[in-house]
């Protein structure tokens, strides 16, 4: 059983024990957003994520294991060590956080669900190149006009 | 004159603003991006139609990946490095579009800190969905690759 993601304010945890700094509202567009941004300078790059304001809810596994990945560059024990010990994560990590979710591209997604009328369900049921490939059919398929319909 | 006001139509600062109007038509009815210039050409900008600068930027393609797990549907477009998410599809990608425009306003902001870090290969894409008008902007991340784009024959 995989275990649960941290809460948003268990990511803010880390990001505090990691020396992330946090953006001031009106620099990402305005003090109305739903988002709470921060940024950190490392010899490899700058890091930029965000949490949310719901700081009891939590992201999705999938979500939590991109975040980690992609944004913060860290594994998820080292995520939990630093939360543990208020102390920044070692970087560069020794292995990335795997992302074993299945990948789908957003055009054929939207065609799947908004053209052939798909459900999401189903369209995670079939294979990321089935996707694209039912995505292709729509477009090459002949459409009904006045003159054949 | 600069090897640069050789290739493209140049002007001095001075004369761009005595003759702006004219300036402006160059640029829009005859589609010369104008290179303006001040103090011997050691300051330079450039003036391009917006469409023609639109065209310019449409081979900067986004391509969003979705997954979906745990009764969430998560969409992380590589190009800016940003992570959405929603119950369903539409909910991520209205959340990636917030997220898109919160981080196109805060780099170009802030371009010349971005362009001197590992994200200065962002610009293209940041420019893109700034000159998108907004209505249009939710397409440019539901934009099918050009291989699959219908023949002629077909949409007609």
């Amino acid at each position: 059983m995989t275990a649960p993601a941290p809460t948003w304010a268990e990511l803010r945890q880390f990001l505090e024990a990691d020396r992330w700094t946090q953006l001031p509202p009106n620099a990402k567009g305005g003090s109305q957003t739903d988002h709470i941004h921060f940024e950190k300078v490392t010899p490899d790059g700058l890091l930029q994520t965000h949490i949310s304001h719901a700081s009891h809810k939590r992201p999705s596994a999938g979500r939590f294991s991109g975040i980690l990945r992609y944004q913060l560059k860290v594994s998820k024990k080292e995520f939990w060590e630093a939360i543990r010990t208020g102390r920044p994560a070692d970087r560069p990590v020794a292995s990335a956080e795997p992302d074993p979710s299945a990948k789908y591209a957003a055009w054929a997604v939207e065609i799947l669900k908004n053209k052939l009328h798909i459900s999401e369900t189903d369209i995670h049921a079939l294979a990321p190149e089935r996707v694209v490939e039912l995505a292709q059919d729509y477009f090459v398929r002949p459409k009904l006009t006045d003159a054949n319909r | 004159m600069t090897v640069m006001a050789a290739l493209l139509p140049g002007r001095s600062l001075s004369e761009a603003k005595a003759q702006l109007s004219d300036v402006m038509s160059e640029v829009v009815h005859q589609h010369r991006p104008v290179v303006i210039e001040r103090h011997r050409g050691k300051e330079r900008m450039i003036l391009w139609r917006l469409d023609d600068m639109q065209s310019l930027l449409s081979h900067f393609r986004f391509d969003p990946q979705v997954s979906f797990e745990d009764g969430e549907c998560v969409i992380h477009l590589r190009e800016l490095n940003l992570i959405a998410g929603g119950e369903v599809f539409e909910q991520a990608l209205d959340e990636l579009i917030e997220l898109v425009e919160q981080y196109s306003v805060d780099y170009i902001a802030r371009f010349a800190f971005y362009s001197q870090t590992d994200r200065a290969a962002h610009a293209p894409y940041v420019a893109r969905f700034a000159l998108t008008e907004p209505t249009a902007r939710r397409d440019l991340f539901v934009e099918p690759p050009s291989f699959v784009e219908p023949p002629s024959f077909v949409q007609a």
